[in-house]
């Protein structure tokens, strides 16, 4: 069913500018509604473009230099890697290429053509596969260079979280900066999940912010960078429940584990 | 400046080339320094601001999703984000809050900069206002309408039918 309200309030979310109960009533009912992300997401693009209008002011001369010096530590060092890979995805897509042109040339044999594009599917497939572990492996390096940079920030806090009666032997903590909102949370002898069901964390202000959805590996850890939260800088408590796939907008399942931030 | 150019640089970025940073820099710095300026009215801080776009964009160019924007709307929205941070921050305004920041030179660049400008100036004086104080000052709902002294009903119906009409005019994302 479509909420009006919601909707309307989606273009004054874009711009951050909702506040009272307009902003309750909409982070309670988002999660919930496909069609309101919908309309938030198209909104936050016209928003990102609006300073575009602002009239560039070239910058004093110096603060290039100043720039350089910041990032002159090393960061380039574990990067080197994903270029194997790329090259490896570059030379299918040529291969696959090549190999559609020999199969026309080749156009007499049936047989041999239908083996080629057999041979095509795989590389196509091949391909894909590729692509996918690729943006895995981006995703991968730009959640763990955001924790290295966490962790080296003087700000970072560290809040314990113990496993509940549902999960006596679980353990967790989160990493998080109240100013850059950033936080990581590091779980570990949790029990996967069942068929149907996730763990969904929650940072805890005034009500329970959901903050995401993670499963567990076959060991019981995980690693889970959290969305920034608005309210942060005054989370009294960090909670962990199970939920159904997908998560809830608000607790509902058996908590597993909680720790407050003090 | 096409997007495509800029999009390329920001994959030499995720691999650590620091050639590739500069380039960015002497596109985007102007920008960046420019929406700073506006917001904060302090070079200063505008160029710590400028510095920390920068140093993030260099950290954590992997996250650059080119299905959201364009790389300068990113930039934007990372310059905007900590330079309202850092209005928040403080207690009193530094130098005058008006609309034209110290050196500004003529207009914006890019054709999606232009396509932008011409969209604002689309809009009645009052929404853009309104529009305004929620992007450039980091102004809630009530605020503004404490700011401007109308009712909060008429400043809601304002900042969204502003945000309708950008949404029709500069449809999703240009590239």
């Amino acid at each position: 069913m479509t909420d009006d309200r919601l909707l309307e309030l989606a273009p004054l979310a874009a711009l951050g500018a909702l506040d009272g109960e307009d902003r309750a009533y909409f982070e309670e009912r988002l999660a919930g509604s496909e069609e309101g992300r919908r309309e938030l997401a198209a909104f936050e693009t016209v928003a990102d473009r609006i300073g575009l209008a602002t009239p560039p002011v070239p910058p004093a001369p110096h603060l290039r230099r100043r720039i350089f010096a910041a990032v002159a530590r090393p960061a380039g060092a574990r990067r080197a890697w994903i270029w194997p890979v790329l090259a490896a995805a570059a030379a299918l897509v040529l291969s696959l290429g090549s190999l559609v042109m020999i199969s026309k040339e080749r156009s007499g044999s049936r047989r041999a053509m239908e083996a080629a594009r057999a041979e095509a599917d795989t590389m196509r497939a091949q391909l894909q596969k590729s692509r996918e572990e690729l943006d895995a492996a981006r995703r991968r390096l730009a959640d763990e260079k955001a924790f290295r940079d966490l962790l080296a920030s003087p700000d970072a806090r560290v809040t314990s979280l113990a496993g509940l009666a549902a999960a006596p032997q679980a353990h967790a903590r989160v990493v998080w900066n109240p100013g850059s909102r950033e936080a990581v949370l590091l779980v570990s002898g949790l029990t996967p999940a069942p068929a149907g069901k996730t763990y969904e964390i929650w940072v805890i202000a005034k009500s329970p912010v959901p903050a995401g959805v993670f499963q567990v590996d076959a060991e019981g850890g995980a690693v889970f960078r959290l969305p920034m939260v608005d309210d942060m800088a005054g989370v009294k408590t960090f909670a962990v429940t199970l939920e159904i796939t997908g998560g809830v907008p608000s607790p509902s399942g058996p908590m597993v584990l909680a720790g407050a931030a003090s | 400046m096409a997007a495509p150019q800029a999009e390329s640089l920001i994959r030499r970025l995720t691999s650590g080339d620091h050639k590739a940073l500069g380039e960015f820099y002497d596109l985007y710095a102007g920008l960046v320094n420019g929406l700073a300026l506006r917001i904060l009215h302090d070079r200063a801080e505008a160029e710590d601001v400028v510095q920390e776009v920068f140093v993030q964009v260099w950290r954590q160019a992997t996250r650059f999703d080119p299905r959201r924007g364009s790389p300068e709307a990113w930039l934007c929205t990372i310059a905007r984000t900590r330079a309202l941070d850092r209005l928040r921050r403080r207690t009193s305004r530094r130098e005058d809050a008006g609309t034209a920041p110290p050196g500004a030179v003529a207009l914006p660049r890019s054709d999606e900069a232009l396509a932008v400008r011409k969209a604002l100036e689309g809009l009645s004086p009052d929404q853009r206002r309104a529009l305004e104080l929620a992007y450039y000052e980091g102004l809630t709902q009530s605020e503004i309408s404490e700011r401007l002294r109308e009712p909060l009903g008429t400043v809601k119906t304002r900042i969204r039918t502003a945000m309708i009409r950008l949404r029709e005019v500069l449809g999703g994302r240009s590239s």
